[in-house]
């Protein structure tokens, strides 16, 4: 009898055991997850948390450290310096951002949305995954200019941060992965899908005529490149901007190293892009209709670029208005607003003097 | 009534662990230990940081800074000439770290013929996002800028260098693609390597820094004083320092 009792609290005590482990592994004690936001139509995401289970403490910690200027070397340059929430996370109305020291990005800070599609970042592609993204800004002397070793010290002078990391990994341990992984769970949640152009597709809402007919244009002339719903093919193409002779950036071939890639850069999704002027990887056009006049004003013996723009009539202007209304209805006036992307403590740990 | 069944909760608590510990020593009672202890050394001398060496092109140079990654372990069974893979382990060996010279892992006990590695960060670790222990980006390791470790680094001084304070800088990068510098490097016992259960078995391996410049393709610190992105130099460095290890000796109890 005690002997078959022991024998049955043993089995007990086992599937208890195996049980637990499976309810630790992976999340961590008393988090609460948060499940990834993929909105209808939408393709699968290239990055889905397998390894960084989304949670809202990890959320949560990641959207502080994202507006936390003491991850910079002055003190007050933070992620959200120069992505802005009201800008679709882009830097608003600037060609190129201001890094520490009064020093200049040498590319128009791109928004951030709809990144866990990305397989690569920077318009070259420089970075392969958005967990490491941020060691880029962080690091650049142009930009954050920080160490990854003082940006972990200062952090840990915090004790709202060691309680916050505790909440999202289990321990106090604050290191590089731990942050980069908060931060990956911040930036990937930035999905934008909730623009007039998304309720048409719902049938909950109707373009008008001008957007009609620029929706009709996008469709025949832009849409290759800008593949909906992404409104990016994640491809990276030259489309016949000269190459600056200041900034001599070439594009992808930086990082390949071929001459093919030569002047090629990233397309850039046309999500909110009545909100992120100035235009194109060095921000030269002011305004969408100029944008759209380059496909016109280009120089044309230069025959490096691609064949869709080569070998196509440039919109006409009447053309170019009905495609700048349609551009406007995929502003994201929810993700501007939305509170759960916006600063935790406004004001407070960027642009203001080193606490 | 409620006493007993918590002493047989106690007792049944007892019984597993015990149990458990005895599985734990059996699958243990199979294993032994291989250690693999590096010393680093320029031509004939062992290698000491800022001090004077020449290389084979007769330039004289001295190193501050050498580490190197080594991940993808293979030992190579000697009888059934399949391989024991080390599987998502990596090793920054530093020379101002002497522990990290010694890498000492539990092997299935055994007869062996050769232990490969890959000197540097397999690709698939390369693109998989953050990472922390030896592949923390805090190492010093991993080109923020351009996603990517630096498989290997090599700096220090020398009098034909043109660069500011004679410096030389090598940090050889590059995992996929045409200027892929990832090198398998193999390195055979010789008489195969018997492995007991509960023993450990220590191969002792010389890392000749000399090979990054001449080995295969002359490189002189005057040309080539610095090295620090992927493309054709760095290949060709990586060929060079593919050579620079050789078995010294081997101590098996």
């Amino acid at each position: 009898m005690s002997c078959r009792l022991t024998i049955s609290t043993m089995i007990i005590l086992l599937l208890v055991f195996v049980a637990a482990q499976l309810s630790f592994a992976p999340y961590s004690n008393n988090v609460h997850p948060i499940k990834q936001r993929i909105p209808e139509g939408f393709p699968q995401p290239v990055y889905d948390y397998k390894n960084n289970p989304l949670t809202k403490e990890g959320f949560e910690l990641g959207k502080r450290l994202f507006y936390d200027g003491r991850l910079s070397k002055d003190g007050y340059t933070a992620c959200a310096s120069c992505h802005q929430q009201f800008a679709a996370f882009a830097d608003f109305e600037h060609v190129f951002s201001h890094g520490v020291n009064n020093r200049f990005t040498l590319r128009n800070a791109p928004p951030l949305f709809n990144l866990a599609w990305h397989k690569d970042f920077h318009l070259d592609g420089a970075i392969n995954h958005i967990e490491t993204q941020p060691l880029a800004p962080l690091t650049g002397l142009n930009e954050m200019a920080s160490g990854i070793d003082s940006a972990i010290e200062k952090i840990k002078q915090d004790p709202l941060y060691k309680k916050m990391f505790k909440k999202a990994f289990g321990s106090e341990q604050i290191n590089s992965q731990r942050i980069l992984y908060a931060l990956a769970q911040f930036t990937g949640s930035i999905v934008s899908a909730d623009s007039k152009y998304d309720m048409v597709k719902k049938g909950k809402a109707a373009f008008n005529e001008w957007e009609q007919m620029g929706y009709r244009i996008f469709t025949e002339r832009c849409a290759t490149c800008h593949t909906e719903p992404l409104f990016t093919d994640l491809q990276y193409h030259n489309i016949g901007l000269a190459v600056d002779s200041f900034l001599n950036d070439f594009g992808r071939m930086t990082i390949t190293g071929e001459k093919k890639d030569s002047l090629k850069f990233k397309t850039p999704s046309l999500r909110n892009v009545s909100r992120t002027a100035p235009y194109m990887h060095d921000g030269r056009y002011w305004g969408l209709s100029t944008a759209l006049d380059h496909w016109q004003t280009r120089d044309v013996s230069d025959n490096s670029a691609d064949s869709l723009i080569i070998n196509s009539t440039p919109p006409d202007k009447m053309e170019v208005k009905y495609l700048v209304s349609f551009l406007h209805t995929l502003l994201d006036t929810v993700l501007l607003k939305d509170p759960r992307f916006a600063d935790p403590l406004p004001g407070n740990l960027i642009h203001s003097p080193l606490q | 009534m409620k006493m007993k069944s918590s002493f047989t909760l106690r007792l049944a608590v007892c019984v597993l662990l015990i149990l458990m510990e005895h599985g734990y020593a059996y699958a243990q009672k199979n294993s032994g230990t291989i250690a693999l202890q590096i010393e680093h050394i320029a031509g004939n001398s062992r290698l000491e940081l800022d001090s004077l060496y020449q290389n084979n092109l007769g330039e004289s140079f001295s190193v501050r800074k050498f580490r190197y990654y080594i991940s993808n372990m293979q030992l190579e069974d000697a009888v059934s000439k399949k391989s024991y893979w080390v599987k998502d382990q990596y090793f920054l060996v530093d020379e101002a770290n002497p522990a990290s010279k010694m890498i000492t892992l539990p092997i299935p006990a055994g007869s062996y013929r050769s232990v490969s590695f890959l000197l540097g960060v397999d690709s698939i670790k390369n693109v998989s996002g953050a990472q922390t222990g030896a592949l923390d980006p805090l190492n010093d390791m991993f080109w923020t800028w351009r996603s990517g470790y630096v498989m290997a680094k090599l700096e220090g001084r020398s009098p034909v260098s043109g660069l500011p304070h004679r410096m030389f800088e090598y940090h050889i990068g590059g995992f996929n693609g045409t200027y892929n510098v990832l090198q398998r490097i193999q390195l055979n016992f010789g008489e195969t390597l018997m492995i007991a259960a509960g023993k450990k078995a220590t191969v002792n391996i010389n890392a000749d820094i000399n090979a990054w410049f001449s080995a295969v393709h002359p490189l002189s610190i005057a040309q080539h004083p610095a090295c620090t992105s992927e493309g054709a130099l760095a290949k060709q460095y990586a060929e060079n320092y593919s050579h620079m290890f050789s078995i010294e000796s081997i101590f098996v109890p």
